[in-house]
């Protein structure tokens, strides 16, 4: 079988070789396209090399266009054959009157990536560099970094014309192929390449306004990378950056804010520096209405990075990232973030009241995030606190199985008692809760439970009974609730030493065993010290702080020196995971930054979002203390796994 | 920037495969059909296999694919397959299979200039007309492929369900085309009502969109209402038109606007969006739903909801459709529709627990009603249930229609002695985007 299709498949190249070969030149060309046509869905075609080549004699560029095609799919096979197109190139190039043939001949010699042909190469595409025809000029230019690519050792003297070319070219789209290409080289090359000085940048402002949509990009990016002199100079580039921000390209509008967000910190004129922002953030928000969702992912991936560093850009405008019914579920899931960290002590009404709308969807995930932002508000803010515990009872007040949703719900309010123990009062939300804990089997979730049954064991009519169920099921349960259980139990019996002595000697018989070897640490501590002394175990483990703690949470993304870097890199891949460009990839180096602050831009207002090292103090301190600190961590973690895994980002607290 | 751009069929096979920087494996079609079909719907428009960058889009049912093995802007690696797709279009009149097959020679023309070593070059269509040298070639019109051929797709944000554009389906390169030009007003309303049908939220999202054949390209004037305004002052009332953000295409020259409320266009071939705006103040939202509960008995509610159309009589709504959900512990819903209804229908989806309500027609200043009978199952009261209905939400299409009020008071062309009057045609359609009634 094998060697019949063989055979037919050398008898279609067989024909093809006789109508390459054939006198009548439509007979040819008809050949080369079927060529063409077997290369594109990847068969071998590359022994009709010779054939195919020997066509380039005939001056036709439809049939030029076609045998480049196929010259750049098989010249790194066949170098040898390559070098007789060599001859070809060189006559395209230099005598050819016609600046398509020109560029299509560089072009093409670029793509072959044969290290021994590009010495040939050198001295024709000095020529067209300096051609007289801008198209064949930004072909030639592009040209510089496919060499660089294959033979570095070539490239000096074309590297001094590119900066001679930078200094007096005017044609905006040679420009801005210039500028990618010298920075694709920079990134190669490790040095400098693009000297910047006031009359480059006059010449590629110039050029913005003039160049097609992705030049403006290449030359926006560009300009963002570069430090401003000063305040002056940074001015003058934002003036001419502005009209960018009504263009109709979603990446120029996008790379125009990063360059004047960046700008911002150079500028020495306050007033300036605000009507800037009122400026930006319709563009900013316009970007969201208009585009496709895919769009509009990227660009709430980033707004969360700005209003790190930006909180001014969208202070009054929370309303606009209300999800609508509509939209996918990554958008809402981006806007129920962004609505967290937009939130302060003026709009926390606003976004709970939106909140506790979400909180009758459908989606149980999407219920879940939305659970974890009235968590997480509740915590941040003071005053939220009590609205944010009616919601989450009214919603637990439905609860009639276990899915998603009722685990975080679980969660969510223990990490509010905590913080304020009284609130157990509020609702009869204790009650309420005590009623659904069966429904809890996620182990961060039951942990939780167990936490609650422990703490309010007074306030429970059965609590003793619902620990013992607990215990009994020791063995099966996962690590994280296993460590609580002992807590809890803990504090259970001394509470009531009688009723539960024969509860914590079942406890500690079950843990001590235990291969973990936190379990077994901790149940060891525990007995001792309730062999030692009962009344420290209760100084230790059940003491009630006196006020309610203040227990806030960082919601920064990022550490000041990661965010900046991260913000000149705003709108990449690296940016949409959260993540630095070289934790993403490793052949790119980041510039290394010596900032160590980033300024802030807030609105007047004095807001109490909290942004600098929180002091952040305990509530059950005692307790803590007792507890490891990966358990602690676990317990009050508020993070999706995704930024988790971002390994650049600071404990979310700092004990003190 | 991009090392690769090829075209798959809805099959894997590969249609167009360029190959800018070789520093990719060539099986690297293959590799991202096989993770794009382990996707249980369509494949993300983005995904890494072992650190490569796959972008793509769908159209026509074939993949574009460009790959990358750089940090580029995803935003933008979307956009420049979208336009390429777009210049395929205009050159080809449509995108699928058969025809692509036929020009893919013309194809790789195109994107031999569109880009080049990966980096976006020339990307109009207007501008790499005269570089090519090939001609499209058409399907034939009765091959089987053609009638099976799905609905064609348009590039445009706004498709528009029951106008169909003539403009769609032409290619710039047709050498007998008559002179004229579409210009379209799309508006999509977003709104959100709560009970009381109070509007809690409102924002239009608009956009001016041509599409020229126009011969020789003239250079254009677009005079817009007078009362035009752009950019809203904090607690300013205004009788006019007031749009809070506006973009433009490359080609418009807006320095006019604020002044005389004119756009110089220098119009490119084909398709293309003149202009974006955003409008978020109030307006008069053309539906409003009236909902009402009610609680029978324990176990039975009764839900009316009545819909008014709040727009000149003289305008007829092309369609729109009402969702309701309802309960999960619904044991069964029985809409009723009035008696004199006519061109309505209404119906129960079991598995969905959604009551689909849809009126063909609707004339401006009508309203409609509907009720629906719910009895619950037995585990769930009325009273915990009746919170389960909800949220309402509308589907419409009014042509011949914008909320906005933005009009276009003449389009002329203005080259002097320019004897030729070529045709011009406007239309306005209002659509839902997010029509929602909170209860």
């Amino acid at each position: 079988m094998a060697y019949f299709g063989n055979n037919q498949q050398r008898g279609e190249l067989q024909e093809l070789f006789t109508d390459l070969n054939d006198l009548n030149f439509d007979k040819k060309k008809e050949a080369i396209k079927k060529v063409i046509a077997y290369m594109t869905v990847g068969k071998d075609v590359s022994q009709l090399f010779q054939s195919v080549i020997k066509c380039l004699e005939f001056q036709d560029i439809e049939m030029k266009k076609l045998i480049y095609l196929y010259i750049v799919n098989y010249s790194r096979q066949k170098p040898d054959d390559a070098i007789m197109v060599i001859q070809n190139f060189r006559k395209d190039v230099r005598k050819s009157e016609n600046p398509l043939v020109r560029a299509l001949a560089i072009r093409t010699f670029g793509c072959l990536r044969v290290p021994k042909l590009n010495e040939y190469l050198i001295e024709p595409l000095k020529d067209c560099i300096q051609d007289d025809d801008p198209y064949v000029r930004k072909t030639a230019v592009l040209c510089v970094p496919k060499v660089f690519e294959v033979s570095p050792e070539l490239c000096p003297a074309l590297l001094e014309l590119l900066q001679k070319l930078l200094e007096k070219e005017s044609n905006a789209l040679v420009l801005a192929n210039l500028i990618q290409s010298m920075r694709e080289i920079e990134v190669v090359n490790g040095k400098q390449l693009i000297l910047m000085n006031p009359k480059i940048i006059q010449k590629l402002l110039l050029a913005i306004d003039e160049c097609m949509e992705w030049g403006q990009i290449f030359i926006l990016d560009y300009l963002a990378t570069y430090d401003p002199v000063e305040s002056k100079q940074a001015e003058i580039i934002i003036e001419r950056t502005l009209p960018r921000l009504s263009h109709i390209n979603p990446t120029v509008t996008f790379c125009a804010v990063k360059l004047i967000l960046k700008y911002l910190d150079h500028l020495d004129n306050g007033d300036l520096v605000k009507n800037l922002c009122k400026k930006i953030s319709p563009s900013l928000i316009s970007l969201l209405s208009w585009n496709q969702p895919e769009i509009q992912y990227t660009i709430l991936r980033n707004i969360s990075l700005i209003l790190q560093k930006f909180p001014i850009l969208f202070e009054n405008e929370v309303k606009v990232f209300f999800c609508s019914f509509n939209e996918p579920y990554y958008i809402k899931y981006e806007k129920l973030d962004i609505m967290v960290r937009i939130c302060d002590s003026k709009n926390f009404n606003q976004v709970l009241n939106e909140l506790m709308i979400y909180i009758n969807e459908a989606d149980p995930h999407f219920v879940r995030k939305t659970i974890k932002s009235i968590g997480k508000i509740g915590i941040m803010y003071d005053k939220a606190l009590s609205e944010a515990v009616s919601i989450l009872v009214e919603f637990a007040k439905n609860v009639q199985q276990a899915n998603e949703s009722v685990q975080e719900l679980f969660i969510q309010m223990q990490i509010l008692y905590r913080k304020n123990r009284n609130l157990y009062k509020t609702n009869d939300s204790l009650k309420i809760l005590f009623n659904i804990l069966e429904y809890a089997n996620e182990p961060e979730a039951k942990s939780a439970c167990t936490w609650i049954v422990g703490e309010f064991a007074e306030f429970i009519p059965k609590s003793v009974d619902k620990m013992k169920e607990y215990i009994d099921n020791f063995l099966i349960e996962d690590r994280l609730v296993q460590l609580q259980l002992l807590t809890s139990g803990v504090k259970l019996y001394i509470k009531y030493p009688s009723l539960c002595s024969a509860l914590i000697q079942q406890l500690i018989n079950s843990a001590k065993d235990s291969f973990n070897p936190d379990v077994r640490d901790r149940t060891y501590i525990y007995w001792r010290l309730l062999s030692t002394d009962p009344e420290i175990v209760k100084n230790l483990v059940c003491s009630v702080p006196t006020n309610s703690s203040q227990f806030q949470k960082d919601i920064r993304l990022w550490e000041t020196k990661d965010l900046i870097i991260a913000l000149e890199n705003m709108g990449s891949i690296s940016n949409l995971f959260h993540k630095l460009p070289n934790q993403l990839y490793k052949n790119i180096k980041i510039r290394n930054n010596h900032q160590q602050e980033a300024k802030i831009y807030k609105a007047d207002e004095k807001q109490d979002i909290p942004q600098k090292e929180q002091e952040i103090k305990k509530e059950d301190q005692n307790q803590q203390i007792q507890q490891q600190p990966k358990q602690d961590f676990d317990l009050l973690n508020f993070d999706e796994p995704v930024s988790k895994s971002n390994n650049n980002k600071i404990d979310v607290y700092d004990l003190i | 920037m991009f090392s690769q751009i090829f075209i798959l069929s809805p099959r894997g096979d590969t249609i167009i495969n360029r190959d800018f920087r070789s520093d990719l494996p060539k099986s690297t079609p293959e590799t991202f059909f096989r993770q794009a079909k382990t996707y249980s719907g369509d494949a993300n428009p983005l995904f890494a296999v072992d650190c490569i960058q796959f972008a793509h889009i769908k159209r026509g049912g074939l993949y574009i694919v460009g790959t990358s093995r750089f940090n580029l802007q995803p935003a933008m690696s979307l956009e420049l397959l979208d336009r390429l797709a777009k210049e395929i279009k205009d050159f080809c009149g449509v995108i699928n299979e058969e025809v692509l097959r036929k020009n893919f020679i013309l194809i790789y023309e195109i994107l031999d200039e569109s880009f080049d070593f990966g980096y976006p070059q020339l990307m109009a269509t207007e501008q790499i007309k005269p570089l090519i040298v090939n001609d499209p070639i058409q399907p034939q019109p009765d091959s089987v492929m053609n009638s099976l051929r799905p609905k064609i797709q348009t590039f445009n944000i706004f498709v528009p369900n029951t106008i169909g554009s003539q403009a769609v389906q032409r290619s710039v390169l047709n050498k007998n085309q008559a002179n004229e030009i579409f210009v379209d007003i799309y508006e999509k309303l977003n709104v959100l009502f709560n009970s009381s049908a109070y509007v809690i939220n409102q924002s239009i999202e608009g956009c001016i969109q041509m599409t020229s054949f126009l011969q020789g390209n003239p250079p254009l004037k677009l005079a817009l209402n007078e009362d035009l305004q752009i950019g809203r002052q904090q607690g300013q009332y205004s009788a006019g038109v007031i749009l809070d953000d506006c973009n433009f295409h490359e080609c418009v020259n807006a320095n006019e606007l604020d002044m005389n409320k004119t756009l110089r266009i220098q119009p490119p071939d084909g398709q293309f969006v003149v202009m974006n705006y955003r409008i978020s103040g109030d307006y008069a939202a053309p539906f409003r739903l009236f909902p009402i509960i009610e609680e029978i008995s324990s176990s039975k509610i009764e839900v009316t909801i009545k819909l008014k159309a709040c727009f000149d009589a003289k305008i007829l709504a092309s369609y729109a459709n009402v969702r309701i959900p309802i309960p999960k512990q619904t044991a069964n819903a029985y809409p009723e529709l009035l008696k004199n209804a006519q061109q309505e229908t209404a119906e129960y989806d079991s598995n969905k627990k959604i009551v689909e309500w849809q009126i063909k027609k609707l004339q401006g200043g009508q309203e409609r009603s509907l009720k629906i009978k719910l009895t619950l199952q037995a585990t769930q009261t009325a009273h915990t249930a009746r919170k389960e209905i909800g949220p309402i939400a509308m589907n419409f299409e009014i042509p011949m229609f914008n909320v906005s009020r933005l009009q276009i008071k003449y389009l002329r062309i203005e080259e002097r002695g320019n004897t030729t009057n070529p045709h011009r045609w406007v239309r306005y359609i209002t659509q839902s985007s997010s029509y929602v009634c909170r209860i």
